[in-house]
């Protein structure tokens, strides 16, 4: 089976960059429940806590569930010090499973995506761009800025749909 | 099957037979064969013409060592100079000498051998010199060199490009890489082994060994059957590794043919752990006339025989000063190639090898001096190495053995230190290294058993420096085989020192070293590069060393402490398209907004306007013409309604306690007073004060911005305020958010704006007393959230509207729904550029050419004096407190109302002038003026105003009045609007 790939998704996404303990004073608190962090995600329910860099959070959640995801924290007065930026149309999402997946990601990446060496979301770069790299159970989802979006969809199309080369 | 072709054994499909041609004549040879094992099956000898001199040469290694025969490939596989042992041989190959016209075999340039006194090493320093060299240049260059880059493309080339990790990376695939690939792999690393041969074996595939009493291919399945069994076990072949760069990072070729298909991969692999088994090159040995067709490396003549089913030959002698051509005067034997002498230099042949040989006549401490023939080698004359009568035995191949080099580029490449080894007469690893290891003949381990044991022990450190701790593993009975050597680099009181080669690509003889040396050029750096040796395509392998022994002794030095020449990447030649990773996959990134389809869509032509983003230049109609089309734009902008796609504007938001404090040090204006909806222009200097980039602020509530660049400066600018405040401001506290490709804006723009706006449709009071210029609000538009900015690029009254992007591409179709009646023209760049000329507006690469600063551009009055301090503001002090005399921003009214195609052109002030006093900035067609206008950068220009001025362009002089920057609505009254 070779690789398949979807054509680019949105996810609602908020970009927040704070310190640490704001984070989890400011942030944290809106979701409950939450699972222990694995790799640099925290999952809860269908929402994702992705640690991305010094300072650096994203939450993202499906694109249906925005408007809830907006709400947790309109109502909040968060301090200057918090910066919560609504980014859903910044960032275009491509999947890729199957079973040359990985043979496929060596054209993409240079980022080593083995199980034990990769942690569970990175930002790296993959086409010569800066991508959210993201390792679910038997895919990779990939996040560019929107505006590649018509390119990436090109490139998958001239490599065949299902990288078949 | 010719004579040359063994009925049986070797590697080769004889069910397969192939066609080729070489030098316009057709062979056959099988699948399997190179097309050097299939030109030798095919009994021809004389492949090539020597890089100078023209003389007869023939092949003389099987593989990439190879310092003679070169060919360029034609009929689809058009390349340069390719190796013949390196040239897989397919059906239909066609190939051709890289000298001799018309062929290798008849050469009419071999006359120039007459001339070999007079072309010495470094000849074009001292001769052809009148009555200059260059009249003699295009001849010389014609008759010497390598073949000519190819002319037509090679179709059937494909290129890709590949990333890899593993535990340990063991390069060569003989029996010291596989040992160590094998411990490594039952340890559980993953493990990747690369060998350049189409197949796994190395040196077992070329000689007849026994390992546990049984042929040695034997013990080479099994290992490579347990290996392939392990599912994070991969072996390449087919793969060359040409880089060894920092941290372990190698960079290999996998070269891979299918019918009408020739594929080079270039794997960047990363490795925890590194194995270098790359094996060892047979030198060869000098003498006079050691370059005949037929002298070839003895381990060579081995592998044709052995792996190709060839006899190169049918009476051989072999020319030696180690073991290793005993075993091969064995194997001869076996497929019938007579061994005539064996002529060793060293005093005492140790019995045990000569005893592989019986009825071999060997005669210890002797040397060839000479050989005979012409196209071919016929004889070689032997003599007593201290001197004595001479003999000739007749022969049709001669094999050289001057001792083994071990393949070292990679190590040393990895800045791993080598020593010169006086047992073993050569160049050896030296030390440890903590992530790479070294095994088998590389490491100067010349028989098969220590070959293995290195390979198993080389495994086992890499895995324990990979956390693991694998079982031994014992090295397996070996057939008993030795090496002892006796250094030996030249037949000494050499008479014919001219005809002994040490570099037989370059055509450097032993004459040559002995010039150099003689002419102050001793150190060994300076021999190469005087003489060239050593820096062919063959990069020496089989002649470095005899140069450092040459040098040696003519200098009466060790070798060692000669040194050695700095080994450099690619190892190998590697096509061009691997190289640049000419990967089909890859394609020049490119940014599109919503709204792009809808560009191209009505015809726009599209451009890529900074950035990657793909902009639209113009929307010609049926019949218009470039300009006919701008001049329409134009008009629509300032008598009506125009539009523009502004998506690509680079936007941030600008968040925190010190955000304002911020913006004021990087701007040089204030934007700290700025209330909550206000925006402000901007510029933004670098240190040394130049424009960095221009664009408005805004400010969104209580330390909050919304700061917008240039299109094409987006990345700079953000990577610049990132360094600030990581380096030189981290006690601020800032956060920057990149939000271009969350709000993108469609921007309506002319008289009609606001009236257009008000039938598209919003809730935000629009009217010049509640929402005057430079001001944003927030609200509904068309249904949409939005942020609406009155900025102005184009002179106009103009209203930007921000939505998301996943709303812009239904707005825009919404506006032209709505506003069909104010005859709505979209814009493109050309039309915004007339416009911004039209304005005297500043553009980044036209006015901002990094020689400028704001009090230039006549921006005086965004430089606020008042403020304490932000970036650049001290450097501009500096730079004009020189008193110099300033380029400074103009007009131009040219005499010739027609004129437009003057952009860059340099001003003079008289027709004698040799200096230029400033340069056209931009030149454009006014649609307001109705003639053409410019702007430009004059020497003193704002005290220069109707002054008459010369453009010197390429048809002649071009008289201009200098006037102010601004041919439109010069106090702005209608962008305020």
């Amino acid at each position: 089976m070779a690789t398949t790939a979807s054509s680019g998704y949105m996810k609602a996404v908020l970009d927040c960059k704070c310190s640490a303990a704001e984070f989890d004073r400011w942030i944290r608190p809106a979701f409950p429940d939450t699972a222990p962090s694995s790799g640099g995600i925290t999952i809860v329910g269908t929402t994702e806590i992705i640690h991305v860099g010094r300072e650096h959070w994203l939450v993202c959640a499906p694109l249906s569930e925005e408007a809830n995801l907006i709400g947790r924290f309109r109502k909040l007065e968060l301090p200057d010090s918090v910066s919560l930026v609504e980014v859903s149309d910044s960032l275009r999402f491509f999947s890729f499973g199957g079973s040359d997946l990985y043979e496929r990601l060596s054209r993409m990446t240079s980022l080593d995506v083995r199980n034990m060496h990769m942690p569970g979301a990175t930002l790296t770069e993959a086409f010569g761009l800066k991508v959210l790299l993201v390792r679910r159970l038997d895919q990779f989802e990939l996040g560019f800025d929107s505006s590649y979006a018509r390119m990436i969809e090109e490139v998958l199309k001239n490599s065949g749909s299902s990288f078949d080369w | 099957m010719s004579v040359h072709r063994l009925n049986q054994g070797g590697c080769i499909d004889r069910k397969q037979p192939l066609q080729f041609d070489f030098d316009g004549r057709s062979y056959s040879g099988f699948q399997g064969d190179t097309l050097a094992s299939a030109l030798l099956g095919a009994g021809v000898r004389l492949t090539a013409r020597s890089f100078k001199y023209h003389r007869p040469r023939g092949i003389v290694s099987s593989g990439v060592e190879e310092p003679s025969s070169y060919v360029h490939l034609r009929k689809g596989r058009e390349s340069g100079s390719e190796p013949v042992t390196r040239v897989e041989l397919v059906d239909g190959l066609s190939a051709r000498s890289v000298r001799g016209w018309p062929s290798a075999s008849f050469d009419v340039a071999a006359a120039v051998q007459f001339l070999s006194p007079l072309i010495p090493a470094s000849f074009y320093y001292k001769t052809f010199m009148w009555p200059g060299w260059r009249l003699y240049e295009p001849a010389i260059r014609n008759m010497a060199g390598l073949a000519p880059a190819p002319i037509d493309v090679a179709t059937d080339d494909c290129f890709e490009a590949r990333d890899r990790h593993c535990d340990v990376l063991v390069i060569g695939g003989g029996p010291a890489g596989l040992s160590a690939a094998l411990v490594a792999a039952r340890a559980g690393l993953d493990v990747l082994v690369v060998d350049q041969e189409p197949m796994v074996g190395g040196a077992l595939l070329a000689r007849n060994l026994h390992i546990e009493s049984a042929p040695a291919s034997h013990w080479l399945d099994t290992v490579v059957a347990e290996l392939t069994g392990f599912s994070r076990v991969e072996v390449l072949t087919g793969t060359v590794a040409w880089a060894h760069r920092e941290h372990n990072l190698v960079m290999l070729a996998e070269n891979k043919r299918s019918p009408g298909v020739s594929m080079q991969r270039i794997w960047r692999v990363r490795a925890q752990q590194v194995v270098l088994a790359t094996g060892a090159n047979e030198r060869l040995l000098v003498f006079a006339n050691n370059d005949r067709p037929g002298i070839m490396l003895a381990s060579a003549i081995q592998a044709y025989a052995i792996r190709y089913a060839v006899r190169a030959g049918r009476r051989a002698v072999l020319f030696t000063t180690n073991d290793s051509v005993y075993q091969c005067a064995r194997d001869l034997h076996d497929v019938g190639i007579e061994t005539a002498a064996i002529i060793d230099v060293r005093d005492t042949v140790p019995p045990v090898v000569q005893a592989l040989v019986p009825g071999v006549k060997v005669m210890a401490a002797h040397e060839v001096y000479n050989t005979n023939g012409g196209r071919e080698i016929s004889g070689v004359l032997v003599r007593p190495v201290k001197g004595g009568p001479t003999t000739r035995i007749g022969c049709d191949l001669l094999g050289l053995s001057g001792g083994w080099n071990p393949a070292i580029q990679l190590w040393s490449q990895a800045r791993l230190p080598t020593r010169y080894c006086r047992r073993l007469a050569t160049l050896v690893p030296e030390g440890t290294s903590s992530k790479v290891a070294v095994a088998g003949a590389c490491n100067g381990r010349m028989a098969l058993r220590e070959v293995i044991s290195d390979g198993l022990q080389a495994g086992l450190e890499a895995a324990r420096r990979c956390g693991q701790e694998p079982d031994a593993m014992s090295c397996p009975e070996c057939e008993s085989d030795s090496y002892t050597i006796e250094p030996y680099w030249h037949s000494g009181n050499d008479l014919r020192a001219d005809k002994a080669f040490v570099d037989l690509l370059h055509d450097v003889t032993l004459r040559d070293i002995h010039l150099a040396i003689s002419e102050g050029f001793a150190e060994i750096e300076h021999v190469k590069r005087y003489t060239t040796a050593g820096m062919a395509l063959d990069q020496g392998r089989t002649g470095n060393l005899n140069v450092a022994g040459a040098v040696a002794m003519r200098r009466d030095m060790e070798v060692a402490a000669i040194g050695t020449t700095t080994f450099r990447p690619p190892t190998v030649p590697v096509r061009f398209g691997g190289l640049g990773q000419f990967d089909g996959l890859k394609i020049l990134p490119y940014r599109t907004t919503p709204v792009t389809p809808w560009h191209r869509n009505h015809n726009a032509v599209m451009y890529e306007a900074g950035a990657r983003w793909r902009r639209p230049g113009y929307y010609p109609q049926a019949g218009e013409s470039m300009q006919g089309c701008i001049n329409r734009e134009a008009r629509a902008v300032r008598n009506g309604l125009g539009i523009y796609d502004g998506a690509p504007l680079g936007t941030f938001e600008i968040q925190g306690r010190d955000a304002s404090r911020f913006l004021d040090l990087v701007y040089t204006n204030v934007f700290s007073t700025l209330h909550t909806g206000q925006g402000r222009y901007g510029l933004m200097l670098t240190d040394d004060g130049l424009i960095l980039d221009d664009g408005v602020s805004f400010c969104l509530g209580r330390n909050r911005f919304l700061m917008s660049t240039s299109t094409a400066n987006a990345g700079l600018v953000r990577r610049h305020m990132k360094r600030l405040l990581a380096v030189d401001y981290p006690e601020l506290e800032v956060r920057i958010t990149d939000v271009t490709s969350v709000w993108m804006n469609a921007t309506l723009c002319g008289p009609l704006a606001r009236s257009a706006l008000e039938r598209i449709g919003t809730d935000i009071d629009i009217s010049p007393e509640a929402f005057p210029f430079m001001g944003i609000r927030h609200g509904i538009v068309a249904g949409f959230e939005a942020r609406v900015a009155r900025v102005s690029f184009t002179g106009e009254l103009s209203f930007e509207i921000n939505v998301r992007a996943r709303h812009l591409a239904e707005l825009w179709e919404h506006i032209f729904e709505v506003c069909r009646e104010f005859d709505i023209t979209p814009i493109g760049s050309e039309t915004s550029h007339v416009l911004r000329v039209e304005k005297g507006f500043l553009s980044l690469g036209h006015e901002v050419d990094g020689t400028v600063d704001a009090f230039d551009l006549g921006m005086g009055w965004a430089m606020a004096s008042g403020k304490p301090d932000f970036i650049g503001k001290r450097a501009v002090s500096i730079r004009r407190s020189g008193g110099r005399c300033r380029r400074e921003l103009v007009g131009l009214w040219t005499e010739d109302p027609a004129r437009v195609d003057i952009e860059g052109a340099p001003l003079v002030e008289s027709r004698d002038s040799k200096r230029s006093v400033g340069h056209v900035t931009a030149s454009v067609w006014s649609v307001v003026q109705e003639r053409a206008i410019a702007l430009a950068l004059l020497e003193n220009g704002r005290q220069r105003h109707d002054e008459v001025i010369l453009i010197r362009d390429g048809s002649g002089l071009l008289k201009s009045r200098v006037t102010a920057p601004c041919f439109h609505d010069p106090k702005g009254k209608l962008l305020r609007s």
